[in-house]
């Protein structure tokens, strides 16, 4: 039952995504010009649009183009006339990949410092309060530029740009969990100071476990399920960034293919770098709920009577 | 006896007040600080010499002119994006909110899916497919994406709100709906929309910038801290003030609106 309702709403955000940027396209311009180039002669003209189907009606035109996005065929890239779908699918593995070692290296980072700070009233805690507050100012791309003018500039320790050996990846990661940890760290410190301030800790403590005890078998569980439901709730979020990170880096990816495509009027690559992402978005939140269902007994047992 | 504002009040209404001087006598100040303006001689000059107190860029134009006409136009896109956004949001909201219908059922469904896919590659796909350079298709996209935000709150807020006593009454001695929703609803919203308003401005500063930061959006050559930021990667041995001057600028008025959304948010709660 979950399973096809799922399917059903993936259906429909796929269906809404490719509806709305067919009739952006065709309502904007004459596609046939823009493939043609402002000087071409009517003649030209009448050949592409029969070659292209642009000389039947519009809704005729929307039903074949359905019809191919169902076969998975969404046309060719105006720039090199390569198949668009095979274009984005070949630049996924570097997003998916800075996008993974991303978020790895956000949870390394932020989990820790996070029920740290939800457990200390310190100096040094309020400082680190205050350098997020800072960091949260940041855009992530300027961030990423002030990086690349520290690091890459000033001190020579890593490329300014490019995707290949582990040199390359340290200030691309860097900049995206720049953004990503400091929400993460507010969550796991928000909610390691509501678990120490639970019942159940207090009844633990009362029975005599020690405070080691109580940070790794009931605190920082409940923190990291909420961390596990920002993660999920981020992904979006995260390709926002990751668009711009990558054109920064001139990372390979699907966002620096979409400034690219976009900047070209490449728009059959367009259209299908928007339909990938809604597919990720959907499937990366339908992974994040299966998790926290997995991992969260109050959930299993929700799970179960539905 | 007043109560003394909160600090961050104070900084939010300097910040505020200096952007808007700037946006109302911008064709004054411009007479005086032209951002177009080239000097052959003064190519790349430090900040502090040559008579500029931020420096000059490749074309010898002032940064500090630059600076402030990137302020109208990031500030004039976001002020103007969140408005449309507050007020398509606010208005299907409680709409919707008022009595379980069909535009509840859409709503809710738009409101999950928009939160879903990520708006900026929205934003960047239909600028690119609109084509326009220019401020309003930039605001117009911006505003029509992100409506959802405001609408998922009124709605949840404004859901509650019509099923008190007050609201009640009020409806059942005739009053007419748009009274109704101006006088007795709406205020009860004005604490958590106006925390929103205020963090959803941030977000469309941080936007435009990345738009135009991408070249989407803003005439070619038009002076926008995202194109300065992107011009100034060329000269990054020779020039750091040209990174630092537009970061600064966007980093000081994106922390002031998140201190003032943050102790909004802390006062209502």
């Amino acid at each position: 039952m979950r399973l096809l309702r799922g399917l059903r709403d993936l259906a429909f955000v796929a269906l809404a995504t490719t509806t709305v940027l067919f009739f952006l396209v065709r309502l904007t311009g004459d596609p046939a010009v823009m493939l043609a180039g402002e000087s071409a002669t009517p003649a030209q003209l009448a050949e592409i649009r029969a070659a292209y189907g642009f000389d039947k009606s519009l809704i005729e035109q929307y039903l074949i183009y359905l019809w191919k996005v169902l076969h998975l065929d969404l046309g060719v890239s105006l720039q090199d006339g390569q198949p668009a779908l095979h274009k984005v699918l070949m630049a996924y593995p570097a997003t998916l990949g800075l996008a993974a070692a991303a978020v790895a290296t956000n949870v390394l980072v932020s989990v820790p410092i996070g029920a740290w700070l939800g457990q200390s009233r310190s100096r040094l805690s309020s400082v680190v309060r205050g350098v997020l507050t800072v960091m949260q100012g940041f855009p992530g791309f300027v961030f990423a530029l002030l990086l690349v003018n520290i690091f890459a500039v000033g001190l020579e320790w890593f490329p300014s740009v490019g995707y290949g050996g582990p040199e390359t990846w340290v200030l691309p990661v860097v900049s995206v969990v720049s953004f990503l940890a400091p929400k993460l760290i507010r969550v796991v410190e928000a909610n390691t100071r509501a678990a120490l301030g639970s019942n159940f800790v207090r009844t633990a403590r009362s029975i005599g476990a020690t405070d080691g005890e109580i940070l790794w078998r009931h605190v920082l569980p409940n923190a990291l399920l909420g961390a596990v439901a920002l993660i999920g709730a981020e992904i979006a979020f995260m390709l926002t960034g990751l668009v711009i990170i990558e054109s920064i880096f001139a990372w390979p990816g699907i966002g620096w293919l979409l400034v690219q495509s976009t900047l070209n009027l490449d728009f059959p690559v367009v259209q299908a770098i928007a339909l990938v992402i809604v597919i990720s978005v959907f499937l990366s939140n339908a992974a994040t709920e299966a998790v926290q269902v997995l991992f969260d007994p109050r959930r299993r047992s929700m799970a179960r009577s539905t | 006896m007043i109560a003394r504002p909160h600090w961050t009040t104070l900084l939010m209404a300097v910040v505020a007040s200096f952007c808007l001087v700037v946006i109302l006598f911008g064709g004054l100040i411009e007479a005086r600080l032209d951002p177009h303006a080239m000097l052959q001689d003064n190519r790349l000059s430090a900040p502090l010499s040559h008579g500029y107190l931020l420096g000059s860029d490749e074309f010898g134009r002032d940064v500090v002119a630059r600076l402030l006409a990137g302020l109208r136009w990031s500030v004039s896109i976001a002020t103007l994006s969140t408005a449309i956004a507050f007020a398509i949001g606010v208005t299907l909201g409680l709409v919707a909110a008022r009595r379980e219908s069909w535009l509840s059922t859409v709503l809710r469904q738009i409101t999950t899916f928009t939160q879903a896919f990520p708006a900026f590659v929205l934003a960047v796909t239909v600028i690119a497919i609109l084509g326009s350079d220019g401020i309003w298709s930039v605001v117009l996209t911006l505003g029509l994406i992100t409506w959802p935000v405001f609408a998922r709150v009124s709605y949840a807020e404004g859901r509650a709100i019509f099923q008190r006593e007050y609201v009640l009454a009020a409806e059942m001695m005739g009053m007419s709906r748009i009274r109704l929703y101006l006088r007795h609803v709406l205020p009860s919203l004005i604490p958590s929309l106006s925390v929103l308003l205020v963090f959803h401005f941030a977000d469309m500063i941080i936007a435009e910038s990345a738009l135009s930061f991408l070249g989407i959006g803003a005439p070619l050559g038009a002076a926008t801290w995202g194109a300065m930021l992107s011009e100034s990667r060329t000269y990054m041995y020779d020039a750091p003030w040209l990174l630092i001057a537009p970061a600064g600028a966007i980093v000081i008025l994106i922390i002031t609106a998140q201190l003032f959304g943050q102790h909004l948010r802390e006062r209502t709660q």
